[in-house]
């Protein structure tokens, strides 16, 4: 079982999403972030980074996370990202689509262009469990891989392998704050497999 | 008295995106704004109401819970819209999520009484375009007298006032930023404006 650290924000949603205990049981270290020291880190395999952090105090930590993805850690981020903290990020604010679903032909917009990779083909997650609304998408680059993509262009999660020694998965959605939030089923079908698959999960 | 409300800005994406679902931190007319880790060292001594919404560190809230205590023991008044995890007010129960087994549990009823609530259609609140549960999710459990402005069908509170706990006057709302509610093509639009004159009756209540 790899060993998962998460940052904690101290808000409702976090405390929730967090203190769950389907999901605590995989957390080793929730690192409440005002008190956060690398040294937090040591040993940790896994860092999560959640959506809606208070954005100056995590700005300050960044170095740190960098640091600990060359040393070979697996970095998620979650979320809206309005600050460039993520290797050759580059994040594209759209307007949400809250409302898909009650169209005419509904389409969410998912397309799984990576079905092979083991977060789907071992059974981690499906596009049902990925499919609520999104804020944004990110554009990619040479290096990164694209697990979804969405159908007007960009991607809503990918990997990426090369910019740094370690790994990182990054996705537009926002599970820990729905969840917390007790609003959106399937935000708790996206971390009931996420969870497990970054505990134990192949990588590729 | 005029009305000077502190509003602690949590700092994340949301305010930073100004999303609708978001607390609005720009400053108004009676609304100042300071990054919430400032609060600590600040002096709120101009201040008549501190308002805290949905994304506030409440962990860092605990450990400024005697300085919230006295601000209300001067008379003055707390605005709460979030689920309370950590006892940072006086009196105040941890949120208890509602049992959902049927979308209309969402439904809630807002008092006759309520002048923040006049004129508010309640189903608009609950549902928007069919989807329910978009107003409230869980309620803080009271075992004391206080006033009810909104709650559950089956009497939980979401939204109350509490005039004995302290000197003060604690408004527990246990859903978003109440002053969101001030676009829309509906009814719900009436809150934000109502809530604004109900603060300050309430300012010039204390100080008479």
């Amino acid at each position: 079982m790899r060993k998962i650290a998460v940052l904690y924000s101290g808000h409702a949603p976090h405390y929730r999403t967090f203190n769950e205990p389907k999901f605590a049981q995989y957390i080793a270290s929730l690192i409440y972030m005002p008190q956060f020291e690398e040294s937090m880190l040591d040993g940790m395999d896994v860092l999560i980074v959640p959506s809606q952090l208070h954005l100056a105090t995590f700005k300050a930590i960044v170095p740190a996370i960098h640091r600990f993805a060359d040393r070979g850690g697996i970095v998620v981020a979650f979320g809206p990202q309005p600050e460039e903290w993520i290797p050759h990020q580059n994040w594209e604010l759209r307007e949400t689509n809250f409302w898909w679903w009650l169209e005419p032909n509904a389409d969410s917009g998912l397309r799984m262009v990576a079905p092979e990779h083991p977060m789907f083909r071992d059974g981690f997650l499906t596009e049902q469990a990925c499919t609520w609304h999104q804020h944004g998408v990110f554009q990619l680059t040479a290096g990164q891989t694209s697990l979804i993509d969405m159908k007007d262009g960009g991607s809503l999660m990918y990997i990426d392998t090369t910019s740094t020694n370690g790994t990182w998965i990054v996705t537009t959605l926002d599970p820990d704050f729905h969840y917390g939030s007790y609003f959106m089923p399937a935000t708790e079908k996206f971390l009931d497999g996420f969870f497990p698959y970054l505990a134990s999960g192949s990588l590729q | 008295m005029t009305l000077n409300i502190l509003k602690l800005d949590p700092g994340h994406a949301f305010g930073r995106d100004g999303r609708a679902m978001s607390a609005d931190n720009r400053e108004t007319k009676h609304v100042s704004v300071m990054d919430q880790y400032a609060f600590g060292d600040a002096d709120i001594s101009n201040y008549n109401v501190l308002y805290v919404t949905d994304f506030i560190d409440q962990e860092y809230l605990y450990t400024q819970r005697e300085k919230i205590a006295a601000f209300l023991d001067a008379g003055n008044i707390v605005v709460s819209c979030t689920h309370i995890f950590r006892p940072w007010l006086p009196n105040v129960h941890l949120f208890t999520p509602k049992e959902i087994r049927k979308f209309s549990d969402y439904d809630v009823v807002l008092s006759e009484d309520s002048a923040i609530f006049e004129g508010v259609d309640a189903a608009e609140l609950v549902s928007r375009k069919g989807v329910a549960g978009f107003f409230a999710r869980g309620f803080q459990p009271v075992y004391h007298d206080v006033e009810v402005h909104v709650r559950f069908t089956d009497g939980t509170p979401v939204t109350y006032v509490d005039r004995t706990s302290t000197n003060g006057t604690m408004f527990i709302h246990a859903a978003r930023d109440i002053l969101s509610f001030v676009t829309g093509d509906n009814t719900s639009k009436r809150i934000a404006p109502q809530m604004l004159e109900w603060l300050k009756r309430e300012l010039q209540k204390e100080n008479n």
